[in-house]
């Protein structure tokens, strides 16, 4: 369980988060939706003690950041590095011995090669895979669903399904409605650095609509009939 | 077109030292002092010194021959025009040694590094770089694995020039090997990791400067062996100095390490670098230094986590 209290960030004058409280259960899902800019990704940065921040962040296992697997939007590669001493690095970094790579690697990645020559939905991948492979208790998935492929987006599903079962907290930011809808029991509306509203399963549909009315709708009209 | 190239180079190259801290008119007084020294190296040490000026440019056109740079040139000159470039830049980073190792009378080792210098113009086109390149440090990751792929052709040199050196009877040579080695190891720790990266890490701050520290030790040595079995079999009488050059090297991997991350997460800047090549040149001096850096980068460690 991961509990927010009062969590506030900013940057310069430039508020980014305001006074978030949350609290994040084992065994959940929770998918974290906002426009650009409102506050996902420095949110999950603060979660993760990459940025100082006011408030209290508390977790039932100590310290959070050694049981958090941090999937980034972007994730970064050292160059040179191959795909296998990637996964060793992370799994290192966590003193985790890991046998038989070869029968984990169910996304089928080219392990052998540089991860310099991966495309970006393989580049997501390997950071799954390693981040999966670290054995951590909570997720934190920004953006997991990016760039790739239909067949691994739906074994990417069926991971967060078992991770739940597992009793881990899974944290994720996506733009695909959809799959949030699949994987996630509650979902957080960020608005302008502060959750607006928490929706159960039963009402993802009305806030999907009301999103798709609010920003979507009127977006669409100011390019195609700005007058 | 390839005026504008260099002129842009120089650009870059007074952005780096301005970057360092430093002044940018100290850039042509520094390369007349770097030559000017260098010959006096080569001179008081025709053998070793030659064989080193040509082992660091040898470095530098590996590092311009670099695929993914060249394949970025070829995108921007027409192909004739970017055989010009690659040339030029290859000549121009090892003008000044060419000019050294005429004056010193190292005539063919000019030559062999004009050839170089020819020779690593075609180098992309073989795609080499594009391949992964095996290191015996997969599981045990990162520093020993890009550093060991960015200068493998320099170890494979070195390794040669031990062995041609041992059926020439010159132990000093192979000596002087293995600490080109040590060194070497040594710039694999100039660039710090991301933060990301770094952040991963559970490990408490002493217990993860000791593990790095231990990885690297059995990974130098991993390095040396070959040359240390070398000189165990042809001069076992004189094992020993070998392993003062392996003990020296030992000694200076806690230095960099717990130096790397004493300033963590920046790289090391001119004054730190300075400290190094004081360290290298006197080495007992690394001994006093090591316990500062170490306690700094146990602290700086705890203040990160």
């Amino acid at each position: 369980m991961i509990q927010i209290f009062n969590l506030s960030k900013s940057y310069g004058n430039k508020e980014v988060l305001q006074e978030i409280n949350a609290t994040f259960d084992s065994g959940k899902v929770y998918g974290i939706v906002g426009e650009n800019g409102a506050g996902k990704t420095t949110l999950f940065r603060c979660i993760a003690g990459l940025e100082q921040h006011e408030g209290v962040i508390n977790s039932d296992k100590t310290p959070l950041k050694n049981h958090l697997g941090l999937l980034t939007s972007e994730p970064y590669y050292l160059p040179k590095m191959t795909g296998e001493e990637y996964i060793y690095l992370l799994t290192d970094a966590r003193q985790i011995k890991i046998r038989s790579l070869k029968e984990r690697n169910i996304f089928q990645l080219p392990l052998k090669e540089y991860v310099s020559n991966y495309s970006t939905g393989m580049k997501k991948k390997l950071a799954l895979t390693a981040v999966l492979l670290q054995n951590n208790d909570y997720f934190i998935l920004d953006e997991p669903y990016n760039g790739i492929d239909l067949e691994s987006s739906v074994v990417l599903t069926e991971v967060i399904h078992r991770l739940r079962t597992l009793g881990k907290t899974i944290l994720i930011s996506s733009h695909i409605f959809s799959t949030l809808r699949e994987s996630c029991d509650h979902i957080l509306l960020l608005v302008d650095g502060k959750i607006n509203k928490t929706v159960d399963k039963e009402r993802f549909q009305e806030l999907e609509q009301e999103m798709k009315e609010k920003i979507i709708q009127k977006d669409i009209d100011k390019l195609i009939n700005p007058e | 077109m390839i005026a504008n190239y260099f002129k842009l180079q120089v650009k870059i190259l007074k952005r780096y030292i301005v970057e360092a801290g430093l002044p940018v008119f100290i850039l042509y007084p520094a390369l007349i002092l770097l030559y000017t020294v260098l010959y006096q190296f080569v001179r008081l040490y025709p053998t070793w010194g030659a064989y080193l000026l040509v082992m660091a440019n040898f470095q530098y056109l590996f590092s311009l021959s670099d695929f993914k740079r060249n394949d970025f040139l070829k995108t921007v000159f027409p192909k004739a025009l970017y055989y010009k470039v690659r040339l030029l830049e290859n000549v121009f980073i090892s003008f000044g040694s060419l000019i050294i190792l005429c004056l010193n009378g190292n005539y063919l080792i000019a030559v062999a590094l004009l050839s170089f210098c020819i020779l690593f113009i075609f180098t992309s086109a073989a795609s080499i770089w594009k391949r992964s390149i095996p290191t015996p440090f997969t599981k045990k990751p990162f520093e020993f694995i890009l550093g060991f792929r960015r200068t493998w052709l320099l170890l494979l040199l070195l390794y040669i020039i031990s062995t041609i050196a041992s059926t020439a009877n010159n132990l000093n040579l192979i000596l002087f090997c293995m600490f080109c080695i040590c060194l070497c190891c040594i710039f694999y720790y100039q660039t710090p990791e991301p933060i990301l990266v770094h952040w991963n890490q559970s490990r408490k701050a002493t217990s993860f400067l000791h593990h790095k520290i231990g990885r690297a030790v059995a990974q130098l040595s991993l390095l040396l062996c070959p040359l240390l079995l070398l000189v165990a079999v042809c001069y076992p009488e004189e094992l020993y100095k070998a392993l003062i050059v392996w003990l020296l090297g030992i000694i200076l991997i806690p230095f960099i390490i717990s130096l790397k991350y004493a300033v963590f997460p920046r790289a090391i800047n001119a004054t730190e670098a300075t400290v190094l090549s004081l360290c290298i040149i006197f080495h007992p001096l690394i001994l006093a230094v090591i316990p500062y850096y170490y306690f700094k980068a146990v602290h700086n460690l705890k203040r990160l986590a």
